[in-house]
């Protein structure tokens, strides 16, 4: 007879913990665990990623209490589909930040049209561009691609900033920037275009 | 749906990876992309660039008490516990025989599954809102089911398993009264070609979608 799980109870294989404390396990290891609903497990899986989730739903929404639902319902999502994570299509870690981002993107179009203002817009591309502070935390991949956002034109990363983070369509950026559709899809075309040509083939090739 | 050709695709490929194109840009060219191997591969490396932006965002300390809080969130909510509540009656059920199958899947090639029995389930979503889920048990005795909590659609809609060459195969109908209803049946599934599952309203819009290669 076929069983059906609930809801935290293990789907898929167990997972030895090969005598690792929590906090010590791989983060692929980690987020296989969470569907066990072990406790210890799920503390720890939240408070390796919680500074990582919420800082992409705070840089997107710029609203403390915004950003705190939009993380949570990303772990929550982390949760419930903890078993269709694919290592092979990138880390937990980017993983989680695309599911907040969706998220928070979903917030930001419920929102429209309040539009991010010029202030914010440069805020955020400096922090997406190279400082010596963040390099010295950053990871080599990360560091290389701060590294060629922050070789694109300016308009460019402006641009890439929009759509990449804020999720504003080619048209938003248009009428927010003064200029004609087809420049602003141009610019968007160009930046990640030259990401791409600048990053490590491995990176792109077997996607 | 009109093709659109390579060259077209590629005219907006960024805001396809960054996910900002309009509705129906963005259905035509996903439509393209599951035709045309070449540019599904060129558009992928622009999805990985456009996710690892996100490691660029500093980290940010979330509001006191955020742990409990998230914690809290990995326990099935009430509505959510009714699917799981639907789907453990449906797996006693077919473990006993009682189901008579679809006939459509009866007359699907059997096949004896070689991988261990296991449990795959994904969101639907329609515009990236979550509208239900759908639970596939692929082992010797395969089912799907899904349960649909959307708030607006009500009567019949239907099912289809989309296969990873993009055949559309049609699983069944249920109801749905005030956006909320379920289904389950046996079928015969492969994972090797599983892709995803969608439910359609009557008039052929799509109520909800979910990949299961994410």
């Amino acid at each position: 007879m076929v069983g059906i799980p609930r809801a935290g109870q293990n789907v898929t294989t167990g997972v030895p913990r090969l005598g690792l404390p929590v906090e010590h396990l791989p983060d692929e290891t980690l987020l296989a665990a969470l569907t066990t609903g072990d406790e210890e497990v799920a503390v720890a899986f939240v408070r390796r990623f919680q500074r990582r989730v919420y800082g992409v739903a705070i840089a997107v929404l710029g609203d403390p209490q915004l950003a705190e639902d939009v993380a949570q319902q990303t772990f929550e999502r982390a949760w419930r589909h903890a078993q269709v994570y694919d290592s092979r299509r990138g880390s937990v870690r980017t993983w989680l930040s695309t599911i907040a981002h969706n998220l928070a993107i979903d917030v930001v179009r419920a929102r429209r049209p309040a539009l991010l203002d010029s202030d914010e817009l440069a805020s955020l591309v400096g922090v997406v561009t190279e400082t010596p502070e963040r390099r010295a935390l950053a990871d080599e991949d990360a560091e290389q691609l701060r590294r060629a956002v922050a070789e694109l034109p300016r308009e460019q990363a402006r641009a890439l900033v929009m759509a990449g983070i804020q999720g504003m369509t080619a048209k938003q950026i248009a009428e927010f920037e003064r200029i004609p559709l087809g420049t602003a899809k141009t610019r968007i075309r160009a930046a990640m275009t030259k990401l791409r040509a600048n990053l490590a083939p491995e990176w792109t090739d077997h996607a | 749906m009109p093709d659109l050709s390579c060259e077209r695709l590629r005219a907006f490929d960024a805001e396809l990876a960054l996910d900002v194109l309009p509705a129906r840009d963005r259905a035509e060219a996903l439509a393209h992309l599951h035709r045309c191997p070449g540019c599904r591969e060129h558009v992928c490396g622009l999805v990985v660039v456009a996710d690892r932006l996100l490691d660029l965002l500093p980290g940010s300390e979330p509001p006191a008490g955020f742990e409990k809080r998230a914690l809290m969130g990995f326990r099935p909510r009430k509505r959510r516990r009714r699917a799981w509540i639907a789907a453990a009656v449906l797996a006693l059920v077919f473990g006993a025989g009682g189901w008579g199958a679809n006939e459509l899947f009866r007359q699907s090639q059997q096949a004896t599954l070689k991988a261990e029995a296991s449990l795959i389930t994904a969101t639907l979503t329609t515009d990236r809102k979550d509208v239900g889920e759908v639970f596939v048990h692929v082992g010797a005795r395969s089912w799907v089911y899904t349960a649909v909590d959307e708030d607006r659609t009500s009567g019949m809609v239907r099912c289809e398993i989309r296969q990873r060459d993009g055949t559309l195969v049609p699983a069944g109908y249920f109801t749905l009264d005030k956006g909320y209803g379920y289904w389950g049946a046996p079928v015969w599934v492969d994972p090797r070609t599983l892709a995803g599952f969608r439910v359609l309203r009557t008039d052929g819009t799509v109520l909800g979608d979910a990949a299961f290669d994410q």
